[in-house]
């Protein structure tokens, strides 16, 4: 069994986090669903599911002509008031049918892909994981910028823009393998694009997507750290002054990591295999380390100053 | 911020100048540059980038406009130029990311769909860069009133956003520019029905001169009558520009005559400057535009 998904991951456009019960209003995306929402350790609030029909051409390596008929579905997660996630998954099923049944067969398997064609799991693996999408094949990524783009323009919103960041994308896919340890491999592909690819055993397949999200969002969050250090020392270099961008990071990023808090225990493994290699909380806690240390330098020589 | 390019003429040398502002601006912060000449996407050959010399062939501005994909292709400038002399110059630059038009792309019609898609847009960038530039094609395009209409919207209100309106040192440009800003149909008039508030919109716009010669150099074949006539000339300019609303307080500032420029349109290095191609001055001049751009004293209220 292969679930293929994409997680897209940005900063609410808010000038300050957004309380639980805002960030709840903000996901009620459809009229009479709940969002559901945890709060400890930290508020994660989740849109309920979207579900979008697709009939198209799926990517392949080498390629090999496959057709995708069934939905894609898709939901929005808010995380701490301000961060926001569009995620988008499909689970493939191989066919021998020829031909596309009616559409009601398909709606009540939400979520769920048929594959006609003599492509293999390999390959579609493989075209998925490829760099650079192939042209028209199944898009998950414009249905994640999609979902992403309506929450980003809701009316709940002050589209006030705290600090500056950049969106990632993570492409992944899960496998599950009977009798296997679960296993994690993640690729940056370059400064925004990341692959990673799951093996689980079949029964914690339905939780892949959730450890996805999760590790979309802390990539993301050292990737935006990463950007402000960058930005700090920039200003550093041309003696322009680095405080605002090191407290808006300081003040709005921090507190969100917490790696593995919202995944299932089981799968939590999987973190600590990350953790090891490259290794995630030891470089963040030393980035943050050296943000306090320039903010708390750059204090005591603006006191040390105004007493002279 | 956001800041939008606009000439009522065209071979104002807008593009050339927003290009160069845009590599200034981008020394320091993340810069966008967005090549909204839907008609003739040309800002590929000013950044020397040979694959997108008149815009791709495909999946670019145009395409996210007319046919619904949810990621515009955009380049690295720094990696895609041909141009050895702008790679790697600045190890401390910021991105300059270049958003190109496509080849046989054409003006499309205006609709509610394209503006809520352009607003969508420029929201997401400029929750990215610092600053984007927005190249429109010269007079009163779709891609204008576009914008205008885009930015009117409630989503748009927290940004910053600036116009710069260029034009050259002529009686009928200055005539035409005018025109472009406070005529019938112009900005100012298109704004306000697409909501803008026009006491606002009229002070976030700002006029760069471009090629404006310099009489206080020494100019050896100059006749004695010629030397006058310009003068006089250049002052009558001047009345007219401060009669047409466009006068120093409304200026962002103004190039000088540049040859270089005048046989090929392209960035302006400090290598060019230190090969002695071009001038020091043409360099200075977009590097105070740049500067002037991004101070908000300069854009207080009148």
């Amino acid at each position: 069994m292969v679930i293929l998904g994409e997680v897209r991951t940005s900063l609410l456009h808010n000038s300050l986090p957004l309380p639980r019960d805002a960030v709840a209003d903000l996901l009620s995306l459809r009229p009479g669903r709940q969002v559901t929402a945890t709060d400890r350790p930290i508020n994660r609030t989740v849109s309920p599911e979207t579900v979008i029909g697709v009939d198209c051409a799926i990517a392949s390596e080498p390629r090999v002509r496959a057709r995708g008929i069934g939905t894609v579905a898709a939901h929005a997660v808010v995380v701490g008031g301000l961060v926001a996630q569009a995620s988008a998954r499909v689970r493939l099923e191989w066919t021998a049918d020829r031909e596309r049944k009616p559409w009601a067969h398909y709606a009540r398997r939400r979520g769920v892909v048929e594959v006609l064609g003599g492509v293999t799991a390999e390959q579609v693996l493989a075209g998925y994981h490829r760099p650079g999408r192939q042209a028209d094949t199944m898009d998950l990524g414009a249905v994640c910028q999609r979902l992403l783009t309506q929450v980003q323009g809701r009316p709940q919103l002050d589209h006030r823009t705290g600090l500056r960041t950049r969106p990632t994308s993570l492409r992944w896919t899960a496998v599950a393998r009977e009798d296997e340890r679960p296993s994690v491999r993640l690729h940056i592909d370059d400064e925004v694009q990341r692959t990673l690819q799951v093996v689980v055993p079949p029964d914690l397949l339905g939780e892949a997507a959730r450890f996805c999200e999760d590790l979309a969002l802390h990539d993301w969050l050292y990737t935006a750290l990463g950007n402000v250090v960058g930005q700090a020392e920039r200003d550093m270099a041309i003696g322009a002054d680095p405080m605002g961008v090191l407290n808006a990071a300081l003040s709005l990023l921090v507190r969100l990591w917490m790696p593995g808090a919202h995944v299932d225990l089981a799968l939590r493994p999987l973190w600590q295999e990350l953790e090891t290699t490259p290794g995630f909380t030891e470089s963040w806690d030393r980035q943050v380390a050296w943000m306090r240390d320039q903010v708390s330098m750059r204090t005591l020589s603006a006191l040390q100053e105004a007493r002279h | 911020m956001l800041v939008f390019a606009s000439s009522d003429k065209g071979g104002t040398g807008r593009s050339v100048t927003s290009c160069n502002i845009a590599f200034h601006l981008a020394q320091r912060d993340d810069v966008a540059y967005l090549d909204f000449d839907f008609g003739s996407p040309t800002a590929g050959a000013i950044f020397d980038i040979p694959r997108a010399e008149r815009g791709i062939e495909r999946d670019g501005l145009h395409t996210y406009f007319t046919d619904g994909i949810t990621d515009p292709r955009h380049l690295d400038v720094w990696h895609a130029t041909d141009r050895a002399d702008l790679r790697g110059a600045n190890v401390r630059a910021g991105r300059l990311s270049f958003y190109p038009g496509e080849m046989g792309g054409a003006e499309f019609a205006i609709s509610d769909t394209a503006t809520t898609r352009c607003a969508e847009l420029l929201t997401r960038l400029d929750q990215e860069y610092s600053v984007c530039v927005v190249d429109l094609s010269a007079g009163r395009s779709t891609a204008l009133e576009m914008v205008l209409a885009a930015t009117a919207q409630p989503m748009m209100r927290a940004i910053t956003t600036r116009w710069l309106v260029f034009h050259r040192w002529t009686r009928q440009h200055i005539v035409a520019a005018h025109g472009l800003v406070y005529g019938e149909r112009g900005i100012v008039e298109i704004g306000a029905s697409a909501g803008h508030d026009p006491e606002a919109l009229r002070d976030a716009i700002r006029f760069v001169r471009i090629a404006v010669p310099n009489l206080k150099e020494h100019n050896p074949g100059q006749t004695a009558a010629q030397a006058t006539w310009l003068f006089t000339y250049d002052e009558e300019l001047r009345k007219l520009a401060v009669d047409k609303r466009l006068g120093k307080s409304r200026v962002l500032g103004m190039t000088p005559v540049e040859p270089v420029l005048q046989y090929r349109e392209q960035l302006i290095s400090d290598s060019d400057v230190s090969t002695k191609i071009a001038n020091h001055a043409t360099v200075e001049a977009f590097r105070e535009l740049a500067a002037r751009l991004s101070d908000d004293a300069v854009w207080e209220g009148m």
